[in-house]
């Protein structure tokens, strides 16, 4: 991406692009820090805003995506710091991830919510590297900890997921 | 085991599927515009004050057939299950404390326990005419139904401390408005072995405020430090209680010279992912709730761990350690005995 500055417009049309091609993906990778849908589209919301205030400081040296992630990363990690997040943060509930009734005992979901109810740094892990696509080394880079920490965060969240991971079958899938 | 690409399609499955109804909001577009445009202030929607404000809607207990006690633990229920507190817990609440008569409400007290770590209040508000609700009385006389963001404990005031959080419902008889403020003393390592007097400004504000006052007791918590040390770290237990409500334990890690930053992360995930476990070394209970205490300045850390409560004659509190076939098992050469 190239350094944008200049007038309001060019940088309103930057954030125009910038919502169409990862406001989805934002807001569920939100949705799976925070469990919760609604916090998830107040921090997606918050993550824009900043990325449309600190237009001129990106500087290209990560892609436009691992850029939204961090930001969105910090933000999540600012609302579960929050008191408030320490009570709706002690179980995991379909309600506020508004998952259809009729999909709630589907084991995709059942995957999902273990997943969410990993400690943060596995889940975490799990979710930039499996969810994301992103690299470990990248995962490091941002995340400001060493590649063999996040490799073995990865290790421990397998394992920590394994009963859950034997008993899905891909072919179901 | 799974391999890495195929544990990906789970993941990816999962998630697709799992968040599949979260499609783009056209409304989310518009409100992110509008305030880039400085059309609007971006609202700090969840500053403490706003915490104590949010009224959360408590639903579905036992508790809520008509004429049945509604307790302090029921809040608690509410969000734990029924393991939230062990049936002895009952008798560390503190009943009928305060009563304030005022000109549109009544405003009590009805209980509190302290449990070594967090400071649990349940109040009531009534409207004294039937021609009111309780939100035009409360309003009238400036009864907050939101609880409080500042308080004072022994004639110290203290800001809500971190992790605290506030909850109100109708009661069960429709009759009053239970309020419930649950105040996370530890994480301002505020420790209170002796009966300890609270005031909470709920009427007014600011300076002008009234407070409800009433005393609670103190919980026993041990402060005898007992030390164990790995490979690359020493760890120092600062302090532990164990209740019927919930059990604490208070933690210091250190780092040993020479130790690499990569040693030493690794023995903090260690600790991290510790367990209450009796002297064999069955897991009792996992903490729902870590939390740093201290600074972190790459050569030590301090946390809390916040557990349920467990029963069990002896009690340890030991990490977690991996073994050369990739287990992970309860290390019980470091377990530190709490009970």
């Amino acid at each position: 991406m190239s350094v944008v500055k200049g007038p309001d417009k060019l940088r309103e049309e930057k954030l125009h692009q910038m919502i169409d091609k990862y406001e989805k993906d934002l807001i569920r990778m939100c949705c799976a820090y925070l469990r919760d849908l609604s916090m998830a589209e107040d921090a997606v919301q918050e993550t824009f805003l900043k990325a449309y205030k600190g237009l001129d400081s990106f500087k290209g040296n990560s892609s436009e995506k691992t850029w939204l992630i961090r930001i969105a990363i910090n933000v999540c990690n600012d609302m579960r710091r929050n008191s408030w997040f320490r009570f709706i943060d002690q179980k995991i509930d379909v309600e506020r991830l508004k998952i259809p009734e009729w999909e709630q005992n589907d084991v995709s979901i059942s995957l999902m919510m273990e997943i969410m109810r990993l400690p943060r740094k596995y889940m975490e892990a799990i979710l930039l590297y499996y969810y994301e696509d992103m690299k470990v080394a990248e995962i490091a880079e941002m995340l400001g900890i060493s590649d063999t920490v996040i490799s073995r965060r990865l290790k421990k969240a397998r394992e920590m997921l394994k009963g859950m991971l034997e008993g899905v079958d891909l072919d179901e899938e | 085991m799974k391999n890495d690409e195929q544990v990906r399609m789970l993941v990816h499955s999962a998630f697709d599927k799992g968040l599949a109804h979260v499609e783009d909001r056209p409304s989310l577009r518009y409100e992110i515009m509008k305030k880039a445009r400085g059309e609007q202030k971006v609202k700090r929607k969840f500053s403490v004050a706003m915490v104590c404000a949010m009224v959360v809607l408590m639903t579905t207990t036992a508790a809520l057939a008509a004429g049945v006690h509604f307790g302090v633990f029921d809040f608690m229920t509410n969000l734990f299950g029924q393991e939230a507190v062990l049936p002895q817990a009952q008798e560390m609440v503190a009943s009928d404390l305060a009563v304030m008569e005022l000109e549109n409400t009544t405003l009590k007290v009805e209980e509190a326990v302290y449990d070594g770590g967090n400071l649990r209040v349940m109040y009531s508000v009534a409207s004294n005419n039937e021609s009111q609700t309780i939100e035009e009385a409360a309003q009238a006389d400036q009864v907050s139904l939101n609880g409080c963001d500042w308080f004072f404990i022994n004639g110290e005031e203290i800001i809500m401390t971190n992790g605290s959080y506030f909850g109100n419902m109708l009661s069960p008889e429709g009759d009053r408005m239970l309020c419930y403020l649950d105040i996370y003393l530890a994480s301002s390592n505020i420790v209170l072995q002796e009966d300890f007097k609270v005031s909470l400004p709920l009427i007014g504000a600011g300076k002008d405020a009234e407070y409800a006052a009433f005393t609670v007791p103190g919980y026993d918590v041990a402060e005898n430090p007992v030390k164990t040390q790995t490979d690359s770290v020493n760890v120092m237990l600062l302090s532990s209680s164990i209740s019927p409500v919930r059990s604490y334990v208070r933690l210091r890690i250190e780092k040993l010279p020479n130790v690499s930053a990569e040693s030493y992360e690794a023995a903090l995930y260690d600790w991290q992912d510790a367990y209450l476990v009796d002297k064999q070394g069955t897991k009792l209970c996992a903490p729902v709730e870590i939390l740093m205490d201290g600074s972190v300045d790459g050569e030590w850390i301090e946390q809390t761990y916040v557990f349920l409560p467990v029963e069990a004659d002896e009690v340890f509190f030991a990490s977690t350690m991996i073994t050369p076939q990739d287990e992970w098992i309860v290390d019980m050469n470091h377990a530190l005995q709490i009970k």
